[in-house]
């Protein structure tokens, strides 16, 4: 679950909002925060992350630069 | 001749130009005011009063059960409902009828409709029927010296055609503002569950809702309903459902006295260029499946996640508002073809629509920031 994202970051620019809840991440389902931070982290830089989500119940895609 | 009234006379002759057919544009017969137009037009559209009774916001400290007794005790507890008045316009599309279109929230949780013709006139309205997800209500009033507006297209309306807006703004009736046609086709504003909207600068203010906007002939081309403000008051941004959706939803409103939509059953939302590069689409816009429902139209059709749906029966459609107004002017049991792209592949899919069995509203799960202070408001009180 987002609890917030910073103002100006990449993140905010993309559209994440707070209460969005994290499915999957570059089609790999994620359960915990670490598996998060372990995907995203190892991606090449000035790649584009395909994030699933729920917001408010519904399902959303995102994709963070 | 001066200046000024050399510029009077080019725009005059501009504003009936757009009337008139191609061969006669270079005669200059320009007519030197609205008035005649204006003049044919004005019993067509009326003002209505409506009186009823809301539900009213009580403090959240009566939620709590303790409070709520504390209250009740001393005999202090706030009525559930609150009466109201409220003020707006209305048309009148068939005289023989007695039939007049206005806004659905016009006459939101109205008791009594009150309709006053330009004469002075006043009649009871009852109400043939409304839709909420486009704001459109249809009321019929006893058929007696009424003048029907001519219908206009709004299909064929273009951006910069000259506009007039005629209603009943702060309760001054027969109110008539001009301006041009500054953008068509606008949506995702989050007023109405189906936004297809004409944007105009001709003044639109509360009390408005429900009005006419017309072309230079004098025909019906929108119902003017809502306004972009910082301040409540006309900024010069106001919008009119189409007149053609209109008439459509009236048509079904007096036939059925509901409208019934068809339903692709799916999620969907806008294609962004981030999620172009991450999705490897093909497709720069159109309305991305996010999810497809179980036993819905699109899944009997082969529709997948991700697939982008670029344009049903051929009408292109550049986000998923697009394609949810298009999805929601057909009927259910409707077949409707649908243009995709599944990955790389382009492809047409043929699904017969469900029904869509409740009130839409608009999900706007990406919105955009408004600037600040601005909010889109109905116009009326």
């Amino acid at each position: 679950m987002v609890m917030g994202v910073t103002p100006g970051s990449g993140a905010a620019r993309s559209g994440l909002m707070v209460g969005d809840r994290i499915v999957a991440v570059e089609n790999t389902q994620v359960n915990r925060i670490n598996q998060l931070r372990a995907i995203i982290s190892g991606a090449p830089p000035d790649t584009t992350v395909l994030i699933e989500l729920e917001r408010q119940g519904t399902p959303f895609l995102l994709a963070l630069p | 001749m001066s200046i000024k009234s050399l510029l009077a006379c080019s725009f005059l002759l501009a504003a009936a130009a757009q009337t008139l057919p191609a061969a006669a544009e270079t005669k200059l017969s320009a007519p030197a005011t609205l008035a005649p137009m204006v003049k044919r037009v004005l019993p067509s559209v009326v003002s209505i009063a409506v009186t009823g009774a809301s539900q009213s916001n009580l403090t959240p400290l009566l939620a709590d059960p303790f409070f709520r007794q504390f209250f009740e005790d001393f005999g202090s507890l706030p009525p559930a409902e609150r009466t109201f008045q409220a003020a707006g316009s209305g048309v009148i599309v068939d005289a023989a009828d007695g039939l007049l279109l206005t806004n659905a929230h016009v006459v939101a949780n109205a008791e009594q409709i009150t309709v006053r013709l330009m004469d002075g006139t006043e009649a009871d309205a009852e109400v043939v029927g409304v839709d909420p997800d486009t704001d459109i209500a249809a009321l019929r009033i006893a058929p007696e010296g009424l003048v029907e507006i001519p219908i206009g297209q709004s299909s064929t309306l273009r951006v910069g055609d000259y506009v007039v807006a005629i209603g009943n703004p702060f309760g001054l009736e027969q109110t008539v503002t001009l301006g041009i046609v500054s953008a068509l086709g606008r949506r995702g504003l989050g007023i109405e569950g189906y936004e297809n909207f004409i944007q105009t600068d001709a003044s639109i203010n509360p009390g408005n809702s429900g009005g006419a906007l017309v072309n230079l002939a004098g025909e019906l081309v929108g119902i003017n309903t809502a306004i972009l403000t910082p301040s409540q008051g006309s900024a010069g941004i106001g919008f009119a459902i189409p007149v053609d959706m209109a008439i459509a939803i009236a048509d079904q409103l007096v036939r059925d006295g509901q409208v019934r939509r068809g339903q692709l059953g799916v999620i969907i939302q806008d294609v962004t260029p981030d999620l172009v590069r991450a999705l490897g689409l093909e497709a720069p816009s159109g309305a991305l499946v996010a999810q497809v429902m179980p036993e819905g139209a699109a899944m009997a059709a082969g529709l997948q996640p991700r697939d982008v749906i670029v344009a049903p029966d051929g009408v292109a459609v550049t986000d998923s508002a697009a394609l949810r107004y298009q999805i929601g002017l057909r009927s259910p049991d409707q077949t409707v073809t649908l243009d995709i792209f599944s990955g790389v592949k382009r492809m047409s899919l043929q699904a017969v629509l469900g029904a869509a069995d409740r009130t839409v509203r608009q999900q706007r799960l990406g919105e955009l920031p408004r600037p600040n202070n601005c909010i889109a408001c109905r116009a009326c009180p």
